[in-house]
């Protein structure tokens, strides 16, 4: 019976992430008829003569799926390293990888104007690149100490991540500071976060990168779940220690590169999913797993509805994400409910 | 079928100017307890964990069954030797019954779907470490004497021949203490062969067939039956202090205890 509701239930939550998605698609500042797009669907409009179709397939669409990819990869990735690293604190943002990989394309904005010009630069200076080779440098940095020793302490890789997410904080300030100001305003929009994409090579980009990543940290869980009663126990259970870190690293940082390189930092996002996820499907990483991914995106994709429609303009979305995850997290903090953590 | 576990001219040292174990050869055989004892610092669980293959010697070989150890993958290693480390503390939550099911971890696919199979042996551990009762429970609200018999039964799901315990019984009173050894000895009855790292002479001395001391020099002082290694020049040497021998008023099974100074 318990099993049964317990299966209603992850059944319930999967339904309900998806219709927040498609209800995103539906919401938006400009009121949409939708009448009107279905009839220009069925009719085969081309989108130039067809205004009503053209916002919800080149606006509405991409820009929910970015949310949705963009939501689950960060949640999914914070769940990886909450496993590997035992610590309930452990995410993308608390290891240093989105602060870094912040600074790279924050660089990439800098010397846009210089590089713009050549094109094999270019390519290896865009906001992606530099992203992904500076959340790269923070993770190698991370991954020596805790690949010096198979039980160097998760707290001493959290307090590492935090230090290297700091330096990378103080390069944005620097950069800001040495920044012409016509460019700052570009800067800290983009540092705010923003899901506001247009058309789909971005939805391609994000999906390209996030995908593989995601199936792979999946096919990881009854390896995450080992690592419940420690890193000897689990080795002794015939898990690769090694082989794992150095898989979810890897990979955990390349998802968040992508993100970060497309949406810019968004946070918050990899710590209250995982943990709000396991309160429902207990610590089975193959459950919390798919659920994360799924209710991160529909997260995203809420906070994107929240940043569209109740507050004025366009608000960037990484503080619509952190006004909201915060106090709930704190709440639950306070209730003492806030996972089912041995803490 | 026999199974055994051979060290070889065994040496190992975390940082090399301090050595932690040093020339061990010994043997270990399944239908057996083997007791390890030693002084604090002894290296007692570093043999313990060279011998799973959770760390690699130095100098020398370990062999399981007549094969190199280092040659089987991690996956085959862990359905032949099972490894319980001294004192665990799980992440999160989990139910008795979770909580062994994590050891069929070696015997099912990477998704770690469990059969009907694994599911039985899952219940067949709990039954033979008397925990059915508790399957329900949370891991976290059990004592812990109950915590250890469902780490045991756990480990016993990865079905090995040989078990290594790293002092299994360092938090438990005496008669929980009595009844886990008591459960160890029926599970040999079934041709497991276990080796159990502890700091009571006196429950090896009763419970093991065979103990290996190990020195405060870092090397093995004896192997073999208890009569014949506690002794009380083998002792002192191993240990660094007097220690008194006597008989065990019932069985007649050595018996150590610490001479007292002065009146």
């Amino acid at each position: 019976m318990v099993r049964f509701l317990k299966d209603r239930m992850m059944t319930l939550c999967f339904a309900g992430c998806l219709f927040i998605a498609v209800l995103s698609v539906f919401l938006g500042t400009e009121r949409l008829d939708f009448a009107q797009a279905w009839h220009e669907l069925i009719r085969a409009t081309p989108l130039n003569e067809a205004p009503t179709l053209a916002v919800l397939v080149r606006h509405r669409i991409p820009r929910t799926l970015a949310a949705f990819i963009a939501g689950g990869g960060l949640a999914l990735a914070g769940c990886a390293f909450q496993a590997l690293l035992r610590n309930p604190l452990a995410t993308p943002y608390t290891l240093g990888v989105a602060s870094s990989g912040a600074l790279g394309a924050w660089i990439a904005f800098l010397i846009a104007d210089v590089t713009a010009t050549i094109p094999v630069i270019n390519v290896l200076t865009s906001k992606q690149s530099l992203a992904f080779l500076f959340a790269g440098l923070d993770v190698f940095l991370v991954y020596l100490l805790a690949a010096r020793r198979i039980q160097t302490s998760p707290a001493v890789l959290l307090l590492a991540g935090v230090t290297l997410g700091m330096l990378a904080n103080a390069g944005i300030m620097f950069s800001r500071y040495i920044a012409k100001p016509d460019l700052l305003v570009n800067m800290d929009r983009w540092l705010m976060g923003g899901v506001d994409v247009l058309g789909y090579r971005p939805v391609l980009f994000l999906a390209a990168g996030v995908i593989p990543c995601a199936v792979v940290l999946l096919m990881q869980a009854a390896r995450y779940d080992q690592f419940a009663f420690g890193t000897t126990m689990a080795a002794g259970r015939g898990v690769n220690i090694a082989r794992l870190q150095t898989t979810t690293f890897l990979v955990g940082s390349l998802i968040t590169a992508v993100i970060v390189s497309e949406v810019g930092p968004i946070g918050f996002v990899g710590l209250i999913i995982p943990h709000g996820v396991r309160l429902i499907t207990g610590p089975s990483h193959r459950l919390v797993m798919p659920l994360s991914f799924v209710a991160g995106g529909a997260f995203l994709c809420a906070c994107d509805i929240v940043a569209r429609l109740i507050l004025p303009g366009e608000t960037p979305i990484g503080i619509i994400t952190t006004m909201v995850g915060g106090p709930v997290f704190l709440y639950l903090l306070v209730r003492r409910q806030f996972s089912d953590w041995n803490v | 079928m026999k199974h055994s576990i051979e060290v070889a001219d065994l040496s190992f040292a975390y940082t090399p100017e301090s050595p932690v174990l040093r020339h061990i050869s010994a043997a270990i055989h399944s239908g057996t307890v083997t007791g390890i004892i030693g002084p604090n610092g002894a290296g007692k669980s570093t043999l313990l964990q060279l011998c799973c293959g959770l760390l690699t010697p130095d100098r020398g070989q370990v062999s399981l069954d007549g094969r190199p150890l280092a040659s089987y993958t991690t996956l085959e290693r862990a359905t032949l030797v099972a490894y319980m480390p001294q004192s665990v503390n799980p992440a999160f939550s989990l139910k008795v019954n979770d909580v062994v099911a994590l050891g069929r971890f070696p015997h099912v696919g990477p998704l770690g779907t469990l059969s009907t199979h694994d599911r039985d042996v899952v219940q067949s551990c709990l039954d033979q470490t008397e925990s059915s009762e508790l399957a329900h429970r949370d891991f976290l609200s059990l004592s812990g004497g109950e915590r250890q018999r469902v780490m045991l039964a756990s480990v016993l799901a990865q079905e090995p021949h040989l078990l290594l315990l790293d002092e299994p019984t360092s938090a438990l009173d005496l008669p929980h203490e009595v009844a886990f050894f008591r459960q160890l000895r029926n599970l040999v009855q079934r041709d497991l062969g276990i080796v159990v790292v502890t700091h009571d002479i006196n429950m090896a001395a009763q419970f093991c067939d065979t103990i290996m001391l190990l020195g405060r020099h870092h090397d093995l002082v004896g192997q073999g039956d208890p009569e014949s290694i506690l002794t009380e020049r083998d002792l002192t040497e191993a240990y660094g202090s007097p220690l008194m021998v006597s008989e065990h008023p019932q069985t007649g099974s050595p018996f150590v205890t610490v001479p007292m100074e002065g009146p």
